[in-house]
């Protein structure tokens, strides 16, 4: 039967359902039965006594982004070796020596990053 | 068989309604996390049609990569602050022919699409996965990806140097007048380039420097 796998993920879903539940149910019951009382001074900033400057999402630095870049590349070549390792033994020498091909391209893209100092913060 | 159906329902009217808040919500950052949530449900539905190793593939490449990299952009570009100026009308923006053009071009694809398309009489027959519990998912995309397709595997392997290359290119700056720790010349460092013994006569003292 088709479905019968699916039958290994029914912990995953109630999981899901119960964190899902969970999480709606305390937001509900906190909106239900919190009291609603606003006052201009309660909701004033009170913790260090002024007003926030500005907002708090300030501008990152372009660094991140070359890692988080830089990191998705190497993970998408890990997604490359899973399924490769998994079925090397149907695939013959084709098969290994075209990953050790990839690999090597990417060998050399990880070289370049790592001379040009890509990698190190500061 | 009605719970898959339910399940069905379930994930696909999460993707839907997100990927809805992804077009309408007016804090960027906000509609980053809805993108999130569009491609779990639709990690689900792969899962859902037998299709495993993409439904996990889906998780953590676009989940756990793409996701941050389009907050990161987010957060970046500082384009909450400019999106908002937009919809109060504050500021004009100029981009909006530009979406204009490009979106209606997709329109027009997509109307191409749906005309061409029919409704076919045996879909309810075809439209699962082969599945086999020995043969799985996983299995049957090695088996083909890197022999019959060598070539678009190693394209992609091309693509992924040119994105790697790309990105340091664009945004990586050597920074000038920075103090950074050579771990070369620290461990070469031998003992008598640094050390010295000096017999010191009584009374006389040392001459350090000369």
């Amino acid at each position: 039967m088709f479905f019968d796998f699916l039958l290994e993920y029914l912990s995953i879903a109630i999981f899901l359902f119960i964190a899902l539940a969970l999480s709606i149910g305390f937001i509900a019951v906190n909106f239900a039965f919190s009291p609603k009382n606003p006052d201009p001074e309660k909701l004033s900033a009170y913790e260090c006594g002024f007003e926030a400057f500005d907002s708090a999402r300030s501008e990152f630095d372009v660094r991140f982004y070359l890692v988080a870049i830089l990191f998705i590349i190497f993970d998408l070549e890990i997604a490359f070796l899973f399924p490769w390792s998994v079925s090397l033994g149907n695939i013959g020498l084709l098969g290994f020596y075209s990953m050790m091909i990839f690999l090597f391209i990417l060998t050399i893209g990880f070289i370049y990053e790592w001379k040009k100092g890509a990698l190190e913060w500061e | 068989m009605i719970a898959h159906a339910l399940f069905f329902y379930f994930f696909s009217v999460i993707a839907i309604v997100s990927a809805i808040f992804v077009i309408v919500s007016r804090n960027t950052v906000h509609a980053v996390f809805f993108l999130i949530l569009d491609f779990i449900s639709i990690a689900c539905l792969f899962i859902m049609i037998g299709a495993e190793f993409l439904g996990m593939m889906m998780l953590i490449v676009y989940v756990g990569a793409v996701a941050v990299l389009f907050l990161f952009v987010v957060m970046l570009m500082n384009v909450t602050e400019q999106k908002s100026s937009w919809f109060r009308g504050t500021k004009k923006s100029n981009h909006i022919p530009t979406g204009l053009i490009v979106g209606s071009v997709i329109l027009l694809e997509l109307i191409v699409i749906v005309g061409g398309w029919k409704y076919r009489d045996t879909f309810s027959e075809t439209k699962f996965l082969s599945f086999d519990k020995e043969f799985t998912n996983t299995h049957a995309i090695g088996n083909v990806m890197y022999t019959e397709y060598i070539h678009l595997f190693q394209i992609s392997g091309i693509i992924l140097l040119l994105a790697m290359i790309g990105a340091i290119v664009l945004t990586f700056r050597k920074r000038e007048g920075v103090k950074t720790q050579s771990y070369f010349k620290q461990v070469s460092r031998e003992r008598e380039d640094s050390v010295e013994l000096v017999d010191v006569e009584f009374d006389k003292g040392v001459k350090f420097d000369d």
